[in-house]
């Protein structure tokens, strides 16, 4: 509304072929064509994606760190974390029994890494669902609703834009105490705008198609309309979204386990750059402590951009030969 | 516009567009008092006996600092206070420092705006320039260098990176000693105001400044590449070539004037990612900043300085977004006479 | 000499998906003051033949053939040579005068910044120019300080008109200058177009997809389809009895306002317009052909003699029957859109004529 940035609707939807598949049989509910056709639509995506080299290598390295998050107990026995029974001297660089060398308490640094994986994908996954539900249903509304409803979130979306992100989230995690669930709830809440924008933009779009005005005059309610019409085709934009908010989300907890605002009782990669920066890990240049927590956030983040950006060119057609 | 002043004030589309981004940022400036009121107002526990936490002072001395507060006065009457007290700079009394909020702030600002105005002129030079020339070179070696090199480094927090910058240049690898001091904004002994002292400052500036500008700069050259390779896909640039102008001079006079419209306005509306920038960096190198500071509350915590400087971040940041509007509108004739 | 000579032209685009040959072996001569109208279907290769002649093709595009601008190819040119040619010998009013003008620069300043380029002037007397140059296309003088957006759309193809005008070029070359606008002004554009070209004596090259706007403009009309040229002669000849059917299905193209069918298709033909990737074998017209017959799919066709300084690239011409193109109704069996009587070689450009104004 204010921004000067230019908003391109995506046009890459499903909706766009007003013609049955010819593979479908042709005694079908109009539903059930509808799904299977937006079936088809995923399938194409999917070809389409699989072609994208950079895709593909981001989505290797995820399921690479993926694995590791879910199968860190198998890799690793939980045990190791606990300081109390800590084997090794403190900041001992890698060695044979401790590949990346040892933290301030003498833990193994890969099983801190490893471990690490799990709160640092979890916040992040958390964190992008709440923004992306938040900005969704923000953007949907304020397209499709129009109006006042529409200035007025607007409004609320402008706020939360201009007001600078890491402030606002250090006052709120302050002020709700550090926790796991609310380092997610702080960055979902304060990175939501973006993707209403870029919602709204799209489901104005398709508000002002001629079909919507079509079924409204039918007597379509805003329900039937916002389900059946505008979610279907802001869906696609909305998952290549969410994608790249992970990336940001990810980086988010980080920045704030760094500052201490993170859940003291889980090692994620952001509190072990924060324990090795605050116990002097720099200073005596223990790199081997720093180095692989801050590796594998640079992997995983760029992982969910490649992800992501790969993701933008096959929906949106626009941005294809990029 | 003089035109109008003779007749019944009727704003123009350009005025109209005006008055309103000022409203705006009046609105949201007013949101974060508000919303500054009410986190206050959910602390936990008594914001008076929160400030002499763990201290023996005499109860008659809460009283009055209670008082000072407001607290026990309706809610209007105290917000009305806060305002008040507010905008006449009045932001409390820090409960680390002890002594007015705005006061601490005042002291901590320079170094701020040197670390941040300095790294930001570095950035964006350095970051338009890449872009400029990856996306005129497309696809080149020095387009894919740089386009990974940007990427890989807006994928690592920037703390991370200075963390690593200070142990290789700072603490020293292996046998090579370090090159840099490893924190503050000088050496203990250095009298500031000689000719010693300025290049003292300079050699602590440079690591966090160089931390920052590298982290700028991939924003900054990002959006300028692909901001330009938007342009370059314009029809009128072909239009201009046809007229026979050399590519060089379509580039400069036509494509890039074009495409650092959009991302003038970007640059400015990064001033909410630079502040972020400045936390962690100052943090990492201990430059007495509104960074660190902001640290230091944090750690404390101490709530009336953290408020402090929420609001005279995000106050910074939205003028800086209001002076992008003005400025977009000046430079784009589609939205100044539009 | 010819003005513009083109020899045997191919243009093969790069693309991801494989090249795209859009211009597969054109000839075509232009002589000085001469009007030759260039029509087809869209992407047939039209704006392609027109980016060839001043070789504003993106980079990585190949090239055959030759193209000779006053005896000169400008395929094989030096570059500061081209740049040199470019404006002074043949200027270009490009499709969509929205997208060829820079959006945040004055007229004045983009009409001005051509003629800087080609002649030593001082800042005042350009100015002059410019001023005059706008009035010859009708308008104001004081547009030269207005924005494109500040500007209609007929305004702005006027002051695309003045801009190819500044460096007073022999060849002007006009790629669809009508289309996205209404039908007033259409009329007005290729009027002035017209007016412009007799007082100057410039030669014409006038691309649209519209053939009875070239019937009353152009001397000679080329016809295009899928890259080739396919039929060629003097207009009123080619307009009134055409020699080819796709020229035909040109010549007869009325879409039915609100028929959805004929809007995606304005030429009434059944089937879609060839992808320059992937063309059917033998004449390329042949899928779509009401009169096509056995030998068409394998035929290799070429522009035959049709009489009267006419040729066309159709089976029918070749065996000396032109005749049987004309016969047959145009429409497909099965197809209900009746078929509509050819206007009677009225000049106006027509009503209802696919206005496009896709654009924004
Ligand atoms: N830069 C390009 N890269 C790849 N293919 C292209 C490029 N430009 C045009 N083409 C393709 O070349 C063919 C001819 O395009 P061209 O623009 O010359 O058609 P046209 O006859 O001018 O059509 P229209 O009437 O729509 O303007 C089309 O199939 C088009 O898709
Ligand atoms: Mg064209």
């Amino acid at each position: 509304m204010t921004q000067p940035t230019i908003e391109e609707p995506l046009g890459g939807a499903p909706h766009a072929d007003t013609t049955v598949p010819p593979s479908l049989p042709p005694q079908l509910s109009p539903r059930a064509i509808s799904r299977a056709r937006r079936r088809q639509a995923a399938a194409r995506a999917w070809q389409e994606y699989r072609r994208n080299s950079i895709g593909m290598v981001g989505l290797a390295i995820l399921v690479l760190f993926v694995a590791m998050a879910v199968f860190a107990p198998l890799l690793v026995p939980e045990s190791e974390l606990d300081v109390t029974k800590a084997t090794g001297a403190p900041f001992s660089p890698p060695s044979a029994e401790f590949p990346l060398g040892t933290d301030e308490s003498g833990r193994s640094v890969l099983a801190l890494t490893i471990w690490g994986s799990r709160v640092s994908l979890l916040v992040g996954f958390l964190a992008s669902v709440i923004s992306v539900v938040i900005g969704s249903v923000v953007g949907i509304a304020a397209g499709h609703f129009g109006r006042w409803t529409d200035s007025l979130l607007m409004r609320v979306t402008d706020w939360f834009l201009v007001i600078p992100f890491l402030p606002l989230a250090i006052v709120l995690a302050t002020v709700l105490g550090p926790s796991l669930a609310n380092i997610a709830f702080v960055i979902g809440i304060t990175s939501w705008p973006g993707t209403a924008r870029i919602v709204r933009a799209q489901a104005l779009a398709v508000t002002s198609r001629p079909y919507i005005e079509r079924a409204r005059a039918l007597g379509a309610g805003d329900w039937h309309l916002i389900t059946r019409h505008i979610l279907p085709n802001v869906v696609p934009l909305i998952f290549a979204n969410t994608v790249l908010i992970v990336a940001v989300a990810i980086l988010s907890e980080t920045t704030l386990a760094f500052l201490g605002l993170g859940d003291p009782l889980r090692v994620s990669w952001g509190s072990m750059l924060d324990a090795a920066f605050t116990q002097g890990a720099a200073s005596i240049g223990a790199w081997w402590y720093l180095v692989p927590p801050g590796v594998a956030i640079l992997l995983v983040v760029l992982a969910f951009t490649m992800i992501g950006q790969a993701l933008e060119s096959v929906l949106n057609p626009r941005l294809r030969g990029r | 516009m003089a035109a109008t002043s003779t007749r019944t004030f009727r704003p123009s589309a350009g005025q109209r567009r005006l008055g309103a981004k000022l409203i705006g940022a009046a609105l949201s400036l007013a949101f974060v008092l508000v919303f500054n009121f009410f986190l206050f107002r959910v602390l936990p526990g008594d914001p008076a006996k929160n400030l002499t936490r763990n201290r023996l002072v005499p109860a008659e001395q809460v009283e009055v600092l209670r008082e000072s507060f407001g607290l026990g006065k309706p809610l209007p009457q105290q917000f009305a206070q806060y305002v008040r007290d507010t905008l006449s700079g009045d932001l409390g009394i820090s409960y680390k420092f002890r002594r007015p909020v705005s006061e601490v702030i005042a002291e901590r600002i320079w170094p701020t705006v040197l670390l941040l105005g300095l790294s930001t002129l570095l950035s964006t030079a350095i970051g338009l320039w890449i872009g400029i020339r990856g996306a005129w070179r497309r696809n080149s070696v020095f387009d894919r260098v740089s386009l990974g090199a940007s990427l890989a480094l807006y994928a690592m927090p920037e703390f991370w990176l200075g963390i690593m910058l200070l142990i290789a240049f700072g603490v020293g690898v292996g046998p090579l000693p370090g090159l840099f001091p490893t924190g503050g904004l000088s050496s203990p002994d250095t009298e500031l105001a000689s000719l010693a002292g300025v290049a003292d400052v300079a050699r602590h500036l440079f690591l966090p400044c160089l931390t920052l500008t590298l982290a700028y700069i991939a924003e900054y050259a990002l959006v300028m590449r692909s901001s330009l390779l938007d342009e370059l896909t314009e029809d009128y640039l072909t239009t201009a070539r046809a007229k026979g102008l050399r590519d060089a001079l379509v580039l400069r006079r036509h494509a890039v004037p074009n495409a650092l419209l959009p991302t003038t306005t970007l640059i400015f509306l990064n001033l909410g990612f630079i502040v972020s920038g400045a936390i962690t960096i100052e943090t990492v190198y201990s430059w007495p900043g509104l960074g660190l500071l902001s640290y230091e509350a944090l750690r404390t915590p101490d709530y009336p300085l953290l408020q402090g400087v929420f609001l005279l971040f995000s106050a910074a940041v939205i003028i800086a977004n209001l002076i992008a509007d003005l400025l977009y509108a000046y430079l784009d004739p589609r939205v100044r006479t539009g | 000499m010819a003005l513009l000579a083109v020899n045997d032209l191919t243009v093969i685009y790069p693309a991801r998906a494989g090249a795209v040959p859009a211009v597969r072996g054109v000839d075509l001569t232009l002589e000085p003051g001469e009007t030759l109208g260039l029509a087809g279907g869209s992407g047939c290769g039209k704006s392609t033949m027109a980016a060839a002649v001043l070789r504003l093709l993106p980079p990585g595009t190949r090239t055959s053939g030759t193209v000779l601008l006053e005896g000169e190819d400008v395929l094989t040119m030096r570059p500061g040579r081209l740049r040199a040619v470019r404006w002074t010998e043949a200027a270009v009013v490009f499709q969509g005068a929205m997208h060829a003008l820079n959006p945040v620069r004055r007229v004045g300043d983009q009409i001005a910044e051509a003629i800087h380029l080609h002649d030593k002037v001082s800042d005042k007397r350009a100015a002059t120019r410019v001023g005059e140059l706008l009035e010859q296309v009708g308008l104001p003088a004081r547009r030269a300080s207005s924005y494109p957006h500040e500007l209609s759309g007929g305004q702005r193809q006027r002051v695309m008109i003045a801009m190819a005008l500044a460096c007073s070029p022999r060849l002007l070359i006009a790629d669809e200058p009508t289309t996205a606008l209404d039908v007033m002004v259409q009329a007005q554009v290729l009027t002035l177009l017209e007016e412009l070209r007799r007082e100057l004596g410039l030669a014409l090259l006038l691309i649209t997809h519209d053939l009875s706007v070239l019937a009353s403009t152009c001397e000679r009309i080329a016809v295009m389809y899928a890259g080739r040229i396919v039929e060629e002669g003097p207009a009123a000849k080619v307009f009134e009895a055409p020699a080819h059917p796709y020229t035909r299905a040109l010549a007869e193209a009325f879409p039915t306002i609100g028929d959805r069918a004929s809007r995606r298709n304005p030429h009434g033909l059944g089937g879609d317009p060839p992808d320059p990737r992937d063309l059917p074998s033998g004449c390329p017209f042949h899928p779509r052909c009401p009169v096509s017959i056995a030998v068409c799919p394998t035929l290799e066709v070429e522009l035959w003699p049709a009489g009267d300084g006419r040729r066309a690239a159709c089976v029918h011409v070749r065996d000396g029957h032109p005749e049987l193109v004309r016969q047959v109704p145009p429409h497909p069996v099965g197809e209900d859109a009746p078929a509509h009587p050819g206007p009677e070689g009225s000049g106006e450009p027509r009503g209802g004529a696919p206005v496009r104004r896709g654009m924004s």
